[in-house]
């Protein structure tokens, strides 16, 4: 694991929201230009760990910095570098595929060709180029999803934060995303953190693997050595027994 | 599945009552009761006080006047019943609420008896506190027999259970059309805007122009509505029941309609209704959610404003601009709202005419930056100002992204204010005759009042943001205190008058109400200023991180 050339450090990063603790002293490092998955069941803390590395959520406790900058006091600079596709799409639905990437790309701050070349090459890449003029009130919630992704990568962050990117689209698509994230992690140097329910996605693509529970971050390191640790053959067997959620039949039917 | 329906209805219930939650049944019977010893012995009571006590006025005139009353009274009551059941239901168009039901085997005719029934017990009671206000002043003048009373409130009772029927049966017809396609929730929106409008309209009406509305109403003309056989029938049993000896046929002129004829009427209609309703509602109005207009639209080349706005604003705020103005104008619930109070700005000061028989420069300028200010808050605030959480979170993650947002929101809404101020404006430069000078005050006026409550409404839902949800409590807050704002800003002067001259100042207030100009400045200027301090607050408290 390269050491030196860290992209998200995070230290004892904390967040509750009244009485429930969301994410409980977090310790974290990605190297630069890795591709890092975070894995957890449902209510972990993998949306609220997100949000506070990309600024748009203040830490109730501890502290992180991405690409250098503090997420406390650099937020500004921190939303720069990174790129969020959030967890559920909220996208403009009176405006087209073009319209909305053009809009995004103006909150940060481009315009003109340079704009339009990325929107263009964007959009053919994900298949949409058919649609772009479409408005999305009438996209299917997979094509939004793309139309997300597209958005995330506009600016072209040297962080991307992907929430559960693949939740949506079919399975071609998710191969597509695959394919994209793995390209743009060789050319680019771009850090990938991806929160994800897919253990093969995150095997296939991810060099860092962390399982979050409760908010703490219970396991971390590459996906081989975790599933060795854990004594299992595959990610799903591993994270099945750290996380410890055995499924008990007679309990299933009880409501009957 | 049988018995779907009163799920459903019971659903419907704890909607309408949600207000309530945990007393719901309580406070549902109490009302009840309260509203039948209203019906039976107070309202009687306190109307006869103030109609021969207070108001002296003779049984005659009273009889002269009742069918006209009676008919303005129950369609009243009718479009009432009929608009804003509609005008809510439309608000909350939601496919996913129709998937859930028609998962469940749920027929369309069910789901009509259903909500009418949720919907009969609440509306009702609004009629259990509101017919004896009309009944009960003619019965007692009239000293109609407690059968005769009877018989009134019983045909009250079926204009109004006919005209919730048939105000659901067009609600389930509208939503079975318009849940299908993804324009759907826009256009009921805007529908719902439109029809509460409509509903507004006759009371204003009843203000302005009460002698006049009873003198048409009384017209045979308005023998084709259903309202007017109710009206009329009710009349009719008060006079046949009468007490003092009123000759049956007296009113036979003025109500067109034989009595008999009325019953026929009316029995028939609403036995029309039902039927047509439970009929049409499986096999017109099948609610299927794959169906339906299932055109996509899509966008077209930007037209010369949009360009001009791209060549001003070359850079990146332009591109936010342009895409904020495309955005505004394809929500058609905008264009409703920005018509609807377009239409009061242009005619309320005219109304204030009919009523005050004076037109000048100062009142009229006053009207104008009052109903553009109120615009400002309806049209350009509040509901549009984002679409879901989600979408803040997108613009959240942008550097300084809210800012820009906020800007870029501004100076939209500048751009769309500018026709918009001009057109009230100028009307009355017209009406009025105005000089240049004149001119540009008047503009100038009502440019800034817009601008400050469009600044005063997006700053209050910036605040808290309420989204698309234009049902829940948190954007009726929003609204209201965005209207008590700009209405407050208007008043203000008056606040300052009396503190100034508490404090000895009386002087600086008299200076400044010697000149007109002056004088309306003080009026128009503190809403723009509001406008600024509000939208800096929202605007700090939406980039604030949780
Ligand atoms: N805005 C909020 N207000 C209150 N509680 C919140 C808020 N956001 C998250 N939580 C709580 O924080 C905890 C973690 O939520 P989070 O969304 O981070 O989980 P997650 O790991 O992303 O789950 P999922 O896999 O379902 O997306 C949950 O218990 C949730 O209820
Ligand atoms: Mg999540």
């Amino acid at each position: 694991m390269k050491v030196e050339n860290l992209s998200i450090i995070a230290d004892g990063l904390a967040k509750s929201f009244g009485s429930v603790n969301a994410v409980n002293g977090l310790d974290l490092n990605v190297p630069a230009g890795t591709r890092f998955a975070l894995l957890g069941p449902n209510g972990a803390g993998k949306t609220t760990t997100v949000r506070m590395l990309s600024g748009l959520m203040k830490p109730t406790r501890g502290s992180a910095s991405v690409c250098g900058y503090d997420i406390i006091s650099q937020k500004d600079e921190v939303k720069a570098v990174t790129g969020l596709l959030p967890e559920t799409p909220g996208l403009y639905s009176k405006l087209s595929a073009t319209e909305f990437l053009e809009f995004i790309g103006a909150l940060n701050r481009l315009y003109g060709d340079a704009l339009h070349d990325r929107i263009d090459a964007l959009l053919s890449i994900l298949g949409l180029e058919g649609r772009r003029d479409d408005l999305l009130e009438s996209y299917s919630s997979g094509m939004k999803q793309k139309v997300l992704i597209a958005s995330t990568l506009l600016h072209e962050p040297s962080v991307v934060f992907l929430d559960e990117p693949t939740s949506r689209v079919d399975p071609s698509a998710s191969l597509l995303v695959k394919e994209l994230i793995l390209a743009l992690a060789e050319e680019t140097d771009t850090t990938f953190f991806i929160c994800t329910h897919m253990t093969s996605f995150a095997q296939d693509i991810c060099d860092i693997i962390g399982i979050l529970n409760d908010g703490e971050l219970v396991t971390v390191g590459p996906p081989d050595s975790v599933v060795e640790a854990a004594g299992a053959y595959s990610l799903e067997e591993a994270y099945l027994k750290i996380v410890g959620r055995r499924v008990d039949r007679a309990a299933l039917l009880a409501w009957r | 599945m049988t018995g779907n329906w009163f799920h459903i209805a019971k659903a419907e219930f704890q909607v309408q009552t949600s207000g309530f939650k945990a007393y719901r049944m309580p406070i549902a019977i109490g009302f009840s009761v309260l509203g039948i010893i209203w019906a039976l012995i107070i309202a009687p009571y306190v109307m006869a006080l103030v109609l021969t006590e207070t108001l002296g006025i003779p049984q005659s005139v009273l009889v002269m006047v009742m069918p006209g009353l009676m008919r303005a009274g129950i369609m009243f009551i009718w479009v009432i019943l009929l608009i804003l059941p509609l005008s809510n239901a439309l608000k909350e168009v939601k496919i996913g609420q129709w998937e859930i039901l028609l998962s469940n085997n749920v027929r369309t005719s069910e789901i009509l008896v259903g909500s009418f029934a949720g919907k009969l017990s609440v509306y009702g009671l609004y009629v259990l506190y509101l017919a004896p206000l009309l009944v009960a002043p003619f019965a007692e003048a009239l000293e109609v027999s407690p059968a005769g009373q009877a018989l009134m409130y019983i045909t009250i009772f079926v204009v109004t259970v006919g005209t919730i029927w048939l105000s659901q049966l067009i609600v389930t017809a509208i939503q079975s059309k318009l849940a299908a396609s993804p324009r759907g929730k826009d256009l009921a929106n805007a529908l719902a805007i439109a029809l509460s409008f409509v509903a507004i309209l006759p009371l204003v009406g009843l203000q302005l122009f009460a002698p006049l509305m009873s003198e048409i109403l009384g017209m045979n003309v308005f023998l084709i509505f259903p309202f007017t056989w109710g009206a009329d029938l009710v009349t009719q049993m008060a006079v046949v029941f009468n007490g003092t000896g009123l000759a049956v046929g007296s009113l036979d002129a003025t109500l067109g309609f034989h009595w008999s004829i009325n019953v026929l009427l009316l029995g028939c209609f609403s036995v029309a209704l039902v039927v047509l309703g439970l009929l049409s509602a499986d096999r017109l109005f099948t609610i299927r959610v794959s169906t339906g207009t299932k055109s996509t639209r899509t966008s077209h080349n930007e037209n010369l404003a949009l360009r001009g706005v791209r060549r001003v604003a070359a850079g990146s705020f332009g591109v936010l601009v342009v895409t904020g103005l495309k955005d505004f104008g394809r929500k058609a619930q905008n264009l409703s709202r920005l018509t609807l109070l377009m239409l009061l700005a242009l005619t309320v000061p005219i109304f204030i005419y009919i009523r005050a028989g004076e037109f000048d420069l100062t009142s009229v300028n006053i009207m104008i930056s009052l109903m553009l200010g109120f615009l400002g808050v309806q049209v350009f605030g509040g509901s549009g100002f984002l679409e879901s959480k989600d979408q803040l979170w997108t613009i959240q993650a942008a550097p300084q992204g809210v800012r820009r947002y906020m800007q870029a929101k501004t100076a939209q809404s500048i751009l769309l204010i500018v026709p918009v101020a001009l057109l009230p404006a100028g009307l009355y430069t017209v009406l009025l005759g105005l000089e240049p000078g004149q001119i540009f005050f008047l503009v100038s006026n009502s440019f800034v009042s817009c601008v400050g409550g469009a600044l005063v409404g997006m700053g209050i839902a910036a605040n808290n943001p309420t989204y698309e949800d234009t049902k829940s409590g948190a954007y009726t807050t929003n609204n209201l205190r965005a209207m008590g704002l700009v209405a407050v800003s208007f008043m203000w002067h008056f606040i300052a008058d009396m503190v100034l001259s508490m404090l000895g100042f009386s002087a600086v207030m008299n200076y400044i109400w010697e000149s007109q100009t002056l004088s309306i400045l003080a009026q128009i200027i503190p809403l723009p200023i509001v406008g600024l301090v509000v939208v800096s607050i929202g605007c700090h408290r939406l980039s604030n991180r949780e």
